[in-house]
């Protein structure tokens, strides 16, 4: 198995991200439906009533909904995923092991890959890291959470390697 | 290797080339592209107000019960009458030249953060783009992996005399192309021809494929390159610099046509522009048409041209739909009489529905069913004819159509994978055919209009003996050396049948049972109640045909599921009905994984999948349930140097490879089991 596991703020980023998402989304289709709901409890006919109880239990499923989600995927999966990411660097290929449920293992021989680049948004940046990614003319795979200093170490080091590396087969 | 002293790639003196100069170090782009990106940047800014406006005017106008359709003019009238008369105009004027300034003032102040942002460079090795200012980005292309750099500019870019380089990788749609957007034309003219000729000097590539002149099997592991010798190219591209070279005479046409995917099989640049005239095919490239010697050669015999005819996909699909039709001859004629006798039908013309009727009715589905085979079986003949397959230097060339003839050509070294495919009758006779499965480009191939794909499979036997693939791939594909043998290649473990019954049974379980819950819920309340029960157990009988013939198509798939490599290719067949038997070098792939899912892990099964750049985008080849010892020596097997330490195969069986290299054994055949 590879041996490098990725830095653990990463962890908290992956939280975050998960926490943005699902407040902000779910709040779109919560936050109409409950009032719609409230709005028609205030009328007196009978299907006004009825369809208020609909859409009133509807939220409350979403809210249930969301906030399960939410402890699954703030407080349980990144922590799996962290544990689960490996990665390990050759002199000759990119080994990478992933995955909670189904585990995979990728192998990217460094001969193979086309451009590498590093890539840091407002979270990452936050917690000082960043992302590598490295292309292959079928496809991208990426190392989620590295410290700045050994992401830009990492990318040049898999650059150098991607340039010098021939085939030998 | 000294790895360490190459990192970070040294800094590079400037150079020269026409008028344009690529001075070292990091560069912005022109500052006068900050304007060019504003205005590029005022439609998407406007965007959210015209949204805006567009949904509220609708319920503004429901408001006021204005209805569009008769009343626009008025609406348009009265808006105008209103900014002249009430004098508001001045107001509304004023306003619409605010909102301008401050848009074009934050279209400017984000264009300008771009700027900043954005540098490039070009080092002694590749080019490195740092941008973005919420999503920072930092990009390294080495040259070696450079398929094409396209200058362009528009209306604004050529009044201002600036050009957009795009500098393109490999890999379709996955791979983003890397944009330096608005710099002086000379200089990026200049950055182009400098790329162009750093590559050809860095990437001397190794020699695999075939030489143009001896297409006999080249023994790739002599002529291999030691790493640090392109390195060293490099650094004397990088000593040369202040006297540029030219850049090659192909260049026009040349950089689109060089596939950097496939550079470690051309044997020298001058190849490379020989591959590039042959892609051309144009009045230029005759004269090498003709002098490149044909070293294998072959076409259809009548036999093969008609057993191919009349055995295709679409004969057994017309023998179907007549088995169909045969079956439904007995219900009609019953189910009418039944029927009316019921008093279901209440159609009183039915009556006169004798069983003359139906028979004309079923003769005139037979005689179309007939026809539209015999068209079909037409079709292929007046396809097929003619059909010629030549290996000429680096290409194959197919040539096929009896009175529409087409040629096509593919270059060696873009074959990703060959595809042998059995069909549902071809089996049953040993035959198969045979494809070469290659990279596909948008539009990148001369007559093909853009954003059109190019076909990304070349057939190049329609019909062949199975036991002949061998000897045709030898002599069409000799730098393809060492196929796995098919008859001997592995096949799953025991425990994967299980798995497979499964897999197979799932699907067409979910979906019987969804299509019955339906048609329960939605028709059996209409259904006088007397046929409430034949329908139940027919729909129970349909249901037990299709989990039988699902489970019955298991056990064929589990039987033909074979997966082998050798030191340069890997063999994964698979199929129930009609059987696929792909073979990819392993230079092709591109990247591979291995997967389990939680049941497989229990099982100690894994899938296992190679990636190849064929089709568009990319290609998987994936294989489930092998054992989890195979899974791990296919990775073991991909890696570069084969054998680690530390990993061992299950028998520990280690092979010396030519090199003296440890090199993962090739798969064994298991000949424990009693049906093998």
């Amino acid at each position: 198995m590879p041996t490098e596991k990725l830095d653990r703020r990463i962890i908290g980023v992956w939280r975050l991200s998960a926490l943005v998402n699902l407040v902000l989304w779910p709040l779109l289709l919560i936050v109409p439906l409950a009032l719609i709901s409230f709005s028609l409890t205030g009328s007196h006919e009978y299907g006004d009533q009825q369809a208020a109880w609909a859409l009133g239990l509807m939220t409350l499923g979403l809210v249930v909904g969301t906030v399960v989600a939410m402890i699954i995927c703030v407080f349980v999966v990144p922590a799996l995923r962290w544990r689960r990411f490996s990665y390990q660097v050759g002199e000759e290929e990119i080994d990478i092991a992933t995955g909670i449920i189904w585990h995979k293992r990728i192998i990217i021989p460094l001969i193979r890959i086309q451009n590498v680049d590093t890539l840091q948004g407002p979270l990452l940046r936050m917690r000082g890291l960043k992302r590598l990614t490295v292309a292959t003319a079928a496809g991208e795979h990426a190392i989620p959470g590295l410290a700045a200093e050994a992401a830009d170490a990492l990318r040049d080091k898999v650059a150098v390697l991607a340039r010098i590396v021939q085939e030998d087969v | 290797m000294p790895y360490a002293a190459q990192s970070p790639a040294p800094a590079r003196e400037g150079f020269a080339v026409g008028q344009g100069v690529v001075a070292p170090g990091p560069h912005h782009v022109h500052p006068a592209s900050i304007f060019v990106n504003a205005a590029r940047i005022i439609p998407t800014l406007l965007l959210p107000l015209v949204a805006a406006l567009a949904s509220s005017a609708p319920a503004i106008m429901a408001e006021y019960e204005v209805d569009v359709a008769q009343s626009w003019p008025l609406i348009v009238g009265g808006a105008l009458l209103l900014m002249v008369v009430a004098q508001s105009w001045p107001l509304i004027v004023g306003g619409a030249l605010l909102l301008m300034v401050v848009l074009m003032a934050s279209a400017t102040g984000i264009a300008f953060f771009v700027y900043k942002r954005f540098t490039w460079e070009i080092t002694t090795t590749d080019v490195h783009v740092k941008k973005g200012i919420i999503f920072v980005q930092d990009v390294q292309v080495p040259f070696g992996r450079v398929q094409a750099i396209n200058l362009s500019s528009g209306i604004a870019d050529r009044v201002l005399g600036l050009a957009n380089v795009r500098i393109e990788t490999a890999g379709g749609a996955h791979n983003r192309a890397l944009l330096i957007p608005g710099i002086k034309l000379a200089e990026a003219e200049a950055l182009r021809a400098e790329i162009y000729r750093l590559r050809s000097l860095g990437a001397v590539p190794v020699s695999n494929a075939g030489s143009i002149n001896d297409t006999s099997v080249n023994d790739t592991s002599v002529s291999s390159h030691s790493s640090p010798a392109s390195a060293v190219l490099v650094s004397r591209a990088a000593r040369t610099n202040g006297t540029p070279n030219p850049p090659p005479a192909s260049s026009p046409h040349g950089p689109s046509s060089v596939h950097t995917l496939d550079t470690d099989d051309y044997a020298t640049p001058a190849l490379r522009s020989l591959e590039q005239v042959g892609e051309l095919r144009g009045a230029f490239a005759q004269s090498f048409m003709e002098e490149t010697p044909v070293s294998f050669e072959f076409g259809l015999s009548v036999r093969q041209l008609f057993l191919a005819a009349i055995s295709g996909n679409h004969v057994w699909m017309s023998l179907l739909a007549l088995l169909g039709l045969l079956a439904q001859v007995p219900a009609l004629l019953a189910g009418f009489n039944i029927d009316l006798d019921l008093g279901l039908v209440t159609n009183q013309d039915l009556h006169k529905l004798d069983t003359t009727v139906i028979v004309t009715v079923c003769v005139g589905i037979f005689v179309i069913v007939m026809a539209w085979l015999l068209l079909a079986t037409i079709t292929i003949v007046f396809k097929l004819g003619g059909f010629r397959v030549r290996r000429r230097g680096s290409r194959i060339e197919v040539e096929n159509g009896l009175i529409a003839r087409q040629s096509k050509g593919v270059a060696v070294s873009r074959i990703q994978s060959i595809q042998v495919r059995q069909g549902f009758i071809r089996r049953f006779f040993g035959f198969a055919e045979v494809q070469l499965l290659t990279v596909g480009a948008q539009g990148t191939q001369g007559a093909q209009p853009k954003g059109q794909l190019v076909a990304v499979g070349v057939l190049v036997h329609p019909l062949i003996k199975l036991s002949q693939v061998d000897g045709l791939l030898a002599r069409l594909l000799p730098e393809f050396d060492q196929y796995p043998c098919l008859a001997t290649a592995a096949r799953l473990p025991r425990a994967a049948l299980r798995r497979v019954i499964l897999r197979f049974l799932v699907w067409p379980g979910l979906m019987c049972a969804a299509l019955l819950g339906a048609a329960d819920a939605l028709f059996l309340a209409h259904v006088p109640p007397y046929l409430v029960d034949p329908l139940l157990i027919g729909s129970w009988i349909l249901y037990a045909l299709v989990f039988l013939l699902a489970g019955s198509a298991a056990p064929f798939w589990y039987r033909h599921a074979r997966y082998a490599w050798t030191d340069t290719m890997l063999l994964i067949s698979q199929g129930a009905i009609s059987i696929t038997t792909c073979f990819i070098p392993r230079r092709k792939i591109q990247w591979a994984f291995s997967r389990q899912n939680p049941l497989q892990r229990q099982a100690g099964l894994a899938t296992i999948g190679a990636v190849t750049a064929a089709g568009v985008g990319a290609t998987v080849t994936s294989l489930r349930d092998l054992s989890l010892t195979d899974a791990r020596a296919f990775l073991q097997w991909l890696r570069p140097h084969g054998f680690h330490a530390g990993e061992q195969s299950q028998d520990g069986a280690v092979l010396k490879a030519r090199d003296g290299r440890n090199m993962p054994p090739p798969l064994r055949i298991d000949r424990t089991r009693p049906d093998s």
